[in-house]
Formats: C-alpha cells, structure tokens, sequence
C-alpha cells in the first residue's frame, strides 16, 4: 500500500466529478449528456471504493457494483428515449428540446 | 441474518415485487386493458393488508431496512395513492394509442421503488429503490412515445435526475470516508458535533443539492413545470406526489439520524432553500395561464413549506410533516384527477381558460374543483389549512419565527392564483368543454368523490388521523 493521504484520490474523484458536470453543463449533443453523467457516477464509484480501503470495509466495492448496475440500467432507458427523439425530431441534438416552455 | 419474522414486517415490497412479475406473465399470455388494471389495483390492496396486519413495532429486516411508525404511515399512503393513480389510468389510457397493459408493470415497479426507499436505512438500499423509482419514471413520462414532447420531457427527466444522483451519491461517499459508516443507526452513533470536517461539510452539501433536485426544491427546481406539463396527467400526479413524498421520509431519516440539522451552517442552508422554494413557488405560479404548470409550481411551494416542518427538528415536526404530506397528497391527487377527469379526444385540458365558465355548466364538478383548489392554497375547513396549522405549530414550538413568517406571506401571494382559477371557473360565459372521459368511468367518479370527502374530512376532524400517524 502506498502512503498517499485520502485527501489526494478525493481530490481526484472530484476533479472526475466536475468534469462530468461542466460536460453536462456545457455539451449540446444528448449522448455527450448521457457519457458526461456516467463520468459522475463513476466518480462517485471512484471515491466509494477509496474510502472503503481507508476503512478496511468491503462495503465501498460492493456500492461500486450497485452503481455500475444501476448506471447501466439508467442508460438502456436513456438510449432507447434518445433513439425515439431521433426518430422523431431526427436529432440529438438538445437545442431541438424547445417545445416545452411557458 | 433475515428471519421469517422478519420477512413478515417487508411483506408489503414482496407483494409488490410478485405482483409486478404476475402482472408481467398475465400480459404475456392475454393483452386485456380492464384485466391488468384490476390485477393492478388487486396488487396494491392485498400490500395494504399486509400493511395493516403487521404488529405496530419498531423492527430491522436486517440492515439494510428500519420499519417503524413513519416508514408504515408512508408505506400506506404510497399504496392508498398508488391505487388512485391506477384507476385514473384506466380511463386516461383508453384513449389513447398505445399499448396500455404495460404501463402497470412500470407503475407497480415505480411504486415499489418509493415503498423501499420510505424504509430503508441504509445507503445501498436507498440508492437501489431511487434507481427502481427513477428508471420506471423516465419510462412513465415518456409512455405516449409517439409524442415529441413527452420524449422530450421524459429525455430532460432522465439527465436531471441522473445529475442529481450522482450528486447524492458523491456526498453519501463522502460522508462514509467521514464515518465508516453506511447504515443510519451507525451514522447516529457517530458524534457528529466533534467531527464535523470539511469532507463532511462538503458530503452535506452535495446530499442535499441531489435531494433538492428529487424534490423540486428552489433552486433546482428548474425541471418540474416541463415534466409536469408534458407527463401523462396519472404519472404527473405520480411524480407530484409519491416519489416526493419518499425522497422527503429518506431526508429526514438522514439528517434526524445524522445529526447534521444541529450544524448552524447546515440548517442555514436548509432554511435558505425552503424560504426561496415558497417565494419562487408561489411568485411564478402568479403568471401561469397553464394548470398543469401552475400546479408544478405549486407543489415546488408546498415542498417548501413541509420544509419547515423539517426544520422543527421536534417529535412534533415530523407529526406536522407526516399529516401535511397527507393533505397534500390528498389535494395533489385530486387536482389531476380533474385534469384526468375532463380530459377528451383532443387530449387533457391544460388551459386555465379551458375551464371558463365550467360552473354554470356543471356546478358540482365545478364546486369540487374549487374545494380542491382551495385546500391547495390552504383556507379553513379543508385539508390544506390544517396542514399548515400544525406545520406553524411546530415552527412556533421551537422558535424558528422568521420561517413562519415567510409562510405566512408566501401562501397569501399564492392565495392569488388559485382564487383566480375560481374566478375564471365563475365568470358566466358559455363552457367550451365537451365530451370528456370522466362521464362514462365509475370509478373515477367514485375515486374523485372520496378524495373531496377525505379532503374535508381532514380539514374538518383530523384527529383520527392524527392517530394513525402516531409518533
């Protein structure tokens, strides 16, 4: 094991995270959205596993997994809403998301 | 170790779990409308039983959930709710194009979800029965998939709800670096007054943007009035009142548990979001000319003012929140079933001017419209009012006067609104409604009809109730 402090890989899964969130923030394209978010959840996976190993706990890896699953779940239903969109709008692109407004 | 006792207390989520799978293999074998919807409802009731046959006691299925008086109170109103929501969907579905029976599994599932999350006390649990929730809702509000802007709405739904959480996610992360811990009874046995570092300062802060996306808090409230507005009007009512209802008993689980409320700087922020959610709730619901938004931004303030309930962090607060999130379902629930109600050929009548006139034309509909939308802005003798007595009640028991104050003043913006909607339903002009699904479907008549008693009812003599919340 190596002597680096938690801080270091918290520091890492949250740079992981804000990258995740300036792309959802900052790309037009729904599938760039959609791999944008993954990036967050595996930052959120990242730091998980970190602070199990800190406390010696499987629990960390085992959340891990949950996420994974769950992020892959999220984004078979994502794909499927993103096809219909491009079949109906033949887009993906989220400027074309303006229908709904006041 | 799970002991068969034990399974006796998460009876209702198995029921559920069975009957989604039941409902599965009916469809498989004969696509019938009428039939899944009754398995649906049948689903639903026979959880109920097991709800109410369960020996009133505190008791770990182990760790992952925590069944107690609030999680069997939620757990029933989720049902009883979940039933409603089924029998508007009947009607509402008949109409249109789709495939309607599997809709249900996504109902049941959905309802499953938010079920599990009123009791679970554990991270993992949490986060499984929110995927379970989210992933059935985006399916839900996007289901009239020939429609753009349902996919549309329900494409939004899907990265905001995402976005918030991987936020709470990251923050449950950062608080187990903190603790060590991932159940909430070890997260109270953890002192958190002494602790209190900037990890988990900064754990707090990212829980409580993610739950402030789940529950339509100001300001990440943004999503509501689309998703509302696009949504079929069943699952809108569903996505207004369960899946909030469940994401609020989970925050107040955390924070009761965690001890965190008792942080100046956690409270503040708390504080500051509740009062921006009852200013901002009721000030953009002043323009709206569209009910379906003019209720998203209504439930935004109603959150805001269970809200201060939360912040009593008294016995009685939480007893106001349960009895208010009561009334609110009940109003909520019965505001779209009026939408659903007079909903026709051309779809759901989501202009507030679609109801000119309404009652000169048809009085009693038009006279249980107006009780609804006065409970929802909370006048004496309905549901509404007295939700917010006790929530003002407990804010007063525990001194948090400038809270009340903002209530105060925020609900009298918001009266604006709904007694304009009554005006418009008054004004004597010919009524434009036409034919509309309500008229030919017993039970939803039979469906509103209750709701309009229990709305009075609680507003009338809560005590029963009071009873069955029992904490």
């Amino acid at each position: 094991m190596s002597n680096l402090p938690i801080e270091a890989g918290l520091i890492l899964s949250g740079l992981l995270f804000l990258t995740g969130l300036l792309g959802v923030i900052t790309r037009r394209n729904i599938l760039f959205m959609l791999m944008s978010v993954e990036i967050m959840f595996n930052a959120a996976g990242l730091a998980f596993v970190l602070a199990g190993a800190q406390h010696g706990q499987p629990d960390g890896q085992v959340m891990l997994i949950f996420i994974l699953a769950m992020a892959a779940a999220e984004v078979a239903v994502g794909l499927a809403l993103i096809l219909q969109m491009n079949r109906l709008q033949k887009t993906v692109d989220t400027d074309a998301m303006n229908q709904l407004r006041d | 170790m799970v002991t068969v006792e034990a399974l006796g207390y998460i009876m209702p989520e198995i029921v559920l779990a069975i009957g989604a799978v039941v409902v599965m293999l009916m469809i498989a074998v004969k696509r019938n409308a009428i039939l899944t919807n009754v398995a649906t409802i049948l689903t639903f009731i026979i959880a109920l039983f097991f709800l109410i046959n369960q020996p009133q006691q505190d008791v770990n299925v182990t760790n992952l959930f925590f069944v107690d008086s609030i999680g069997r109170f939620l757990t029933g109103l989720i049902l009883c709710s979940a039933i409603v929501i089924t029998i508007y969907s009947l009607p509402y579905f008949k109409n249109q194009k789709e495939l309607k029976e599997e809709y249900y599994i996504l109902l049941i599932l959905a309802t499953l979800g938010s079920v599990c999350m009123g009791i679970s006390n554990h991270f993992v649990s949490f986060v499984i029965s929110l995927e379970l929730l989210s992933v059935s809702l985006f399916a839900l509000i996007g289901y009239l998939r020939h429609e753009s802007t349902s996919i549309e709405a329900a494409l939004k739904y899907l990265i905001m709800a995402a976005v918030a959480t991987s936020f709470i996610l990251f923050g449950f992360a950062l608080i187990y670096t903190v603790t060590g811990k991932m159940d909430l009874q070890g997260l109270t046995s953890f002192s958190s007054g002494s602790n209190m570092n900037f990890i988990m300062l900064a754990g707090f802060a990212m829980t409580i943007v993610g739950f402030g996306f789940k529950m339509a808090l100001t300001p990440f409230h943004l999503w509501t009035p689309d998703i509302y507005s696009a949504a079929p009007a069943p699952v809108a009512a569903f996505i207004a009142t369960i899946s909030k209802g469940a994401a609020f008993v989970f925050l107040l689980r955390l924070f009761y548990n965690l001890g965190g409320l008792q942080q100046e700087s956690v409270w503040i922020a708390f504080a500051a979001i509740a009062t921006s959610s009852m200013f901002i709730g009721n000030w953009l619901g002043l323009r709206q000319e569209n009910l379906k938004r003019l209720i998203a931004y209504s439930s935004i303030s109603h959150l805001g003012y269970l809200m201060v309930g939360f912040l009593a962090i008294s016995q009685d607060g939480i007893r106001s929140s349960m009895f208010y999130l009561l009334a609110y379902f009940a109003s909520i629930l019965a505001i779209f079933g009026m939408i659903t109600y007079f909903s026709g050929k051309k779809g759901e009548l989501i202009k507030i001017e679609d109801y000119r006139g309404l009652f000169w034309s048809k009085p009693w509909l038009a006279a249980v419209f107006t009780v609804i939308m006065l409970s929802l802005a909370g006048i004496p003798l309905t549901a509404g009012f007295l939700g917010k007595f006790y929530i003002l009640t407990a804010g007063m028991g525990t001194g948090k006067i400038f809270l009340l104050i903002v209530l105060a003043v925020s609900s009298t913006i918001g009266l604006f609104y709904y007694l304009r909607v009554v005006a418009v339903m008054l004004s004597r002009e010919e009524s434009s409604i036409g034919e509309h699904i309500g008229s030919n479907s017993f039970m939803l008549k039979l469906a509103m009809a209750v709701l309009f008693v229990l709305i009075i009812w609680l507003g009338v003599y809560p005590s029963s109730f009071l009873q069955m919340i029992g904490i």
